[in-house]
């Protein structure tokens, strides 16, 4: 017998006398049309386990049936909410970072939607000695909250693409708008 | 934001309908298949803009995805070969879809998981032309399906179509329901059962809650599972000489390939795997056997050679997943003259139980050198199904069920193709949580709980096609020839 003999044999579906009629073809078929609709209703049955609403509700990691873009400490891990915030409040900035700065820079182009991002060698302390969180900040997250009331007053300088600067203050993450800030002179130039 | 998503989804559609169109596909499926084959055009070409360093945006590969199929689809009309959309179902169509994006855009449903943001991250690095900051880790892990479905989303400052994944959904019942009328009609007779079956596959498909809760969740389960059914429905029909052009069917693998491959990383190895019964079979010619073993191979070879040039440009060794990869993307082309030679001839039915035999016994040495990856894999996932923590109810026991009971008492001609995948899931499942050392776990989150989906439609269409099984019943006599062993297997 040769492989195309083979082959259409593994097509063909068995003799009669392969088999033990249990039911009509007929008869057959109707039960596994009454099986499926069964089935169906078996979906439907509420199910504790499976139900939808309370499901989603009780799993913190599950993000709800929500609009579009508000951020829940609940979704957002870990540093993510600082990513999406700085999307929300400063779409298309340039963002300069200190060298050695641990953010993660796929991130700030990817979730933060930045312009740019560079690296700069600065020293927060020096460049900014009267920066007064409560006055200047703009964003502050400590893990994945947001810390404060600071208002998201950034990104809407006549539309143009605002430079931010990252800090990192006693852990906590620091978007400050670069034009609210008293920068000296040498970091001005530098941008 | 509405127009952006009222673009990208009549733009996927309309592009999809045509190429479709042309290769003969008519009727009421062609809207559903329409717009998941513009979905998987433009995977395919959002896929070479990454991987040959093109500008990425989402505008280029959509006006591609558009111009392409109207290109192809002129090129016939102007032969003859094909004929223009009727008017008036045309414009229905366009405003039912016009209509479920504006109601699903208002309606807001999304679900949303850490794994969601990293899609957008990637979704979003494409559209601003920053994909030279993708990490390869991130590209090995999320790939890039999902993203692209989601990049034209940041064309109007959001990270996701919410329309995309609910439309994409309705679409996998729509085409369950057309490949069970299909597969239906070459043996039945009957206008109620070719109309009912179908009616009922598609009903135990959106009724399931599982599949409910991914129609809005922002992961690609939805389109593996839909690229997946695609797949071996059409190896399904090709062979049953069901009542479909056959063009149509080769148009579907070859799109489908390459866009499972990257969905999600063992979608080269399960592309490979569900192949398998179009290798052995005799209904398939060699050329498009040769054919669609190029694809798989080039697939896979450029994904995976996109992602060693990115491990080796961080200066990382690429991992093993990639390697591994890469040498069954060579092993696909390296096929191809094998499909000429005489060795052919070893390509018998007998090919398919022996790789079940080489899974199971893959999965019994794993578990034999790490215990605890097995154990604790196999009891989260009876949790996950028999007790409802996958959130599967009571759906997954039931299917299940009846699956094993069709498998026992019904036959259908080259059902094989359907149930092969299904069969050789498990073993396959189990085996990643080996490959990636870290046992599944209880919860609706699992990998391999949510991997059920995959096979969810395909297991339904399994079942329904034995509504054309000539006889019910159980063997009672020993095959005692090989042609009737084979018969057995089938």
């Amino acid at each position: 017998m040769n492989i195309q003999d083979k082959n259409q044999a593994f097509e063909k579906i068995p003799d009669k006398e392969d088999r033990v009629e249990l039911v009509s073809w007929e008869c057959g078929r109707l039960i596994l049309l009454m099986l499926l609709f069964f089935a169906i209703v078996i979906n439907l049955v509420p199910f504790r386990a499976l139900n939808f609403q309370s499901g989603m509700s009780g799993y913190p990691a599950i993000a709800k049936l929500a609009k579009l873009g508000i951020i829940s400490g609940d979704t957002i891990s870990h540093r993510r909410g600082l990513y999406l915030a700085l999307k929300q409040t400063a779409p298309r900035t340039n963002i300069i970072l200190p060298t050695g700065c641990s953010l993660d820079i796929a991130q700030l182009y990817g979730l933060g939607r930045a312009e740019t991002v560079i690296y700069r060698n600065y020293d927060p302390k020096t460049i900014f000695p009267d920066f007064n969180p409560s006055n200047h900040v703009v964003a502050a997250f400590n893990g994945s909250r947001r810390l404060g009331p600071g208002p998201f007053a950034i990104a809407k300088n006549e539309g143009k693409p605002v430079t931010m600067i990252v800090l990192k203050r006693n852990y906590v993450w620091y978007i400050v708008d670069t034009s609210l800030l008293p920068l000296n002179d040498a970091f001005r130039e530098h941008q | 934001m509405i127009f952006v998503e009222l673009f990208t989804i009549l733009t996927l559609l309309i592009g999809g309908s045509f190429l479709i169109r042309t290769s003969g596909i008519q009727g009421w499926i062609l809207p559903s298949l329409g717009f998941v084959m513009g979905i998987a055009l433009m995977l395919i070409l959002g896929t070479i803009q990454v991987v040959t360093n093109q500008p990425t945006t989402p505008v280029s590969t959509l006006f591609l995805t558009l111009l392409i199929p109207i290109g192809i689809w002129l090129w016939f009309y102007n032969k003859g070969k094909t004929s223009f959309f009727r008017i008036v179902p045309a414009i229905m169509v366009l405003s039912a879809f016009t209509a479920a994006i504006i109601v699903l855009h208002a309606a807001k449903l999304l679900n949303l998981t850490p794994d969601s943001y990293r899609y957008a991250q990637v979704g979003s690095l494409f559209e601003s032309g920053n994909m030279g900051f993708a990490q390869a880790s991130l590209l090995l892990k999320r790939l890039i399906a999902v993203p692209l479905m989601h990049a034209p989303a940041n064309l109007a400052d959001h990270f996701f179509l919410t329309s995309i994944t609910p439309l994409l959904a309705l679409a996998t019942a729509a085409i369950l329901a057309w490949f069970c009328q299909k597969g239906l009609q070459v043996k039945q007779d009957s206008w109620w059962a070719v109309y009912l079956f179908p009616i009922a596959a598609a009903l135990l498909l959106t009724t399931n809650q599982f599949f409910v809760y991914n129609a809005f969740y922002v992961n690609g389960h939805i389109l593996y599972a839909v690229l997946l059914l695609l797949i071996t429905g059409s190896s399904w029909l090709y062979a049953c000489n069901a009542d479909v052009s056959k063009t149509a069917l080769k148009l579907i693998l070859f799109l489908t390939i390459p866009a499972l491959i990257v969905t999600r990383p063992e979608g080269g190895l399960h592309v490979g795997l569900v192949l398998i019964p179009v290798f052995v079979s005799s209904a398939f010619p060699l050329r498009l056997k040769a054919l669609l073993s190029a694809v798989l191979g080039t697939s896979i070879l450029i994904w995976n050679g996109f992602l060693w040039v990115n491990f080796s440009a961080a200066g990382q060794n690429a991992p093993i997943a990639v390697t591994g990869m890469f040498c069954g993307g060579l092993f696909a082309f390296l096929f191809i003259p094998f499909l000429y030679s005489r060795l052919v001839h070893y390509m018998t039915p007998r090919l398919l139980s022996v790789t079940e035999i080489v899974l199971w016994a893959g999965l019994v040495i794993a578990a034999l050198l790490e215990p605890k990856v097995f154990t604790v894999s196999i009891h989260a996932t009876i949790i996950n199904i028999f007790f409802g923590r996958g959130m599967w109810g009571f759906s997954l026991i039931m299917i299940g069920a009846l699956f094993i009971g069709i498998l026992i008492f019904s036959n259908t001609p080259a059902r094989i193709f359907l149930r092969f995948p299904i069969t050789t899931f498990i073993p396959l499942g189990l085996l990643l949580a080996h490959l990636r050392e870290v046992p599944y776990r209880a919860s609706m989150f699992d990998s391999f709980n949510r991997m059920f989906l995959h096979i969810l439609p395909l297991a339904i269409l399994f079942i329904v096609s034995s509504a054309a099984t000539h006889r019910w019943g159980f063997f009672i006599t020993k095959p005692s020839s090989k042609i009737d062993k084979q018969r057995f297997e089938a």
